[in-house]
């Protein structure tokens, strides 16, 4: 359907970039307004558009490339550079929070009691839960090269297989997480120590999330057989994701829960 | 035509050189110049019934969903690719746009109620 004279994919007008601006303004005033008002109405409307603007512009975003065949190798080639300088500024995130806990936690002051973890903080035995979490991830990142394996020589029911492994073993993850959550002796608010380990694992939870949502979104494609067994760019992307994700929890599980117990 | 150096601005001038940078003029429109393939034996795939057959390498058939939608969005009919496919894809749209306009009143509307007030 390639309608030009050249192998790059210009795109139809979307609006889906102005209504995630526009989301995106929505939620950060949200916040302000949730802070100061405490009133969640705008911030959730936000999110809601936020949500809306993704569904839609990755469903075009699958409908040009899988139905039109429009993603050329030299498109596929721009996407995966892009999603590797996307991951890459993911790392960089959570870098700040690791400065962060490494900040607090090898000079600690004379409020925590000059020692880590800080006076009167129980902290999690990271030979439990922690390690659980731990093989989930590593498990899940086995499954989902089985499935990536199973893509590339053409067998269908095994990538199937894979993929819905692969998203157990992510849902189980946050399910556990959740719990600990749940169960955790102390909060966000607790010094030093609750701020650091809140703010880490909390947006590496969010991560898994949407890494997880990622995978279901593939494994949908696969079951409509949007995927081939040489190009499959959507399903790379998603692994790559889930492989970061995997990274940053055994940084985190290293430092914090070990070390830092 | 021949280009010319300006001492004075220290930029070519004269001719084509003097388009560069102010967008495209309006000038004939240009075909799009025919793709020349290496050889005539080069064919383009059609959906088919010669296609749909499963194939000695093991791929099997495409199945009959899939061939529909290549055929629903492979229509020419110059609809954008956010609303191509269907009555569905309208709704949606329009939901995420009055959506959008609404929030961003009550956000301009916050912003002037929890500014401080002018004594």
């Amino acid at each position: 359907m390639i309608k030009s004279n050249h192998a790059f994919h210009l795109v139809d007008q979307s609006p889906w970039p102005l209504t995630g601006a526009l989301g995106a303004l929505m939620l950060t005033s949200g916040i302000v307004k949730w802070f100061h008002s405490f009133n969640m109405t705008l911030f959730i409307s936000g999110l809601i558009i936020l949500v809306l603007t993704s569904i839609q512009w990755w469903r075009d975003i699958s409908r040009e490339s899988t139905f039109q065949g429009l993603h050329t190798l030299v498109v596929a080639k721009g996407m995966r550079w892009g999603m590797i300088l996307f991951i890459t500024s993911e790392v960089l995130f959570f870098f700040s929070f690791f400065w962060a806990f490494f900040h607090s936690s090898l000079a600690p002051t004379m409020e925590i009691g000059l020692a880590w973890p800080p006076t009167g903080i129980q902290v999690f035995n990271p030979i439990q839960v922690p390690l659980l979490n731990t093989i989930i991830l590593l498990a899940s990142g086995v499954t989902v090269t089985w499935a990536h394996h199973g893509l590339m020589e053409n067998k269908f029911s095994q990538t199937l297989q894979g993929l819905m492994s692969t998203v157990i073993l992510g849902l189980y993850f946050t399910a556990l997480q959740a719990m600990e959550y749940i169960e955790a002796s102390f909060t966000i608010a607790d010094s030093a120590y609750g701020a650091t380990f809140f703010v880490a694992t909390g947006f590496h939870g969010l991560h898994v999330i949407i890494g997880t949502t990622f995978l279901i979104t593939c494994l949908l494609r696969h079951k409509s057989c949007h995927f081939s067994s040489t190009h499959h760019f959507g399903f790379e992307a998603a692994a790559w994701y889930w492989h970061f994700v995997d990274v940053v929890w055994l940084f985190l599980y290293m430092t914090i829960y070990w070390w830092g117990s | 035509m021949a280009y010319k150096f300006s001492n004075i601005s220290g930029k070519i001038i004269g001719g084509a050189a003097q388009r560069i940078g102010q967008g495209i003029k309006a000038s004939a429109p240009v075909e799009a110049p025919q793709i020349i393939f290496e050889s005539s034996k080069v064919k383009f795939p059609t959906i088919s019934s010669a296609t749909m057959k499963p194939r000695k390498d093991g791929y099997g058939e495409m199945s009959p969903e899939l061939l529909r939608k290549y055929a629903h969005f492979q229509a020419e009919n110059n609809i954008p690719i956010h609303l191509k496919g269907g009555k569905k894809d309208v709704v949606l749209y329009y939901i995420t746009l009055i959506g959008c306009a609404v929030g961003v009143a009550e956000c301009f509307r916050y912003y002037y109620s929890a500014a401080p007030k002018r004594d």
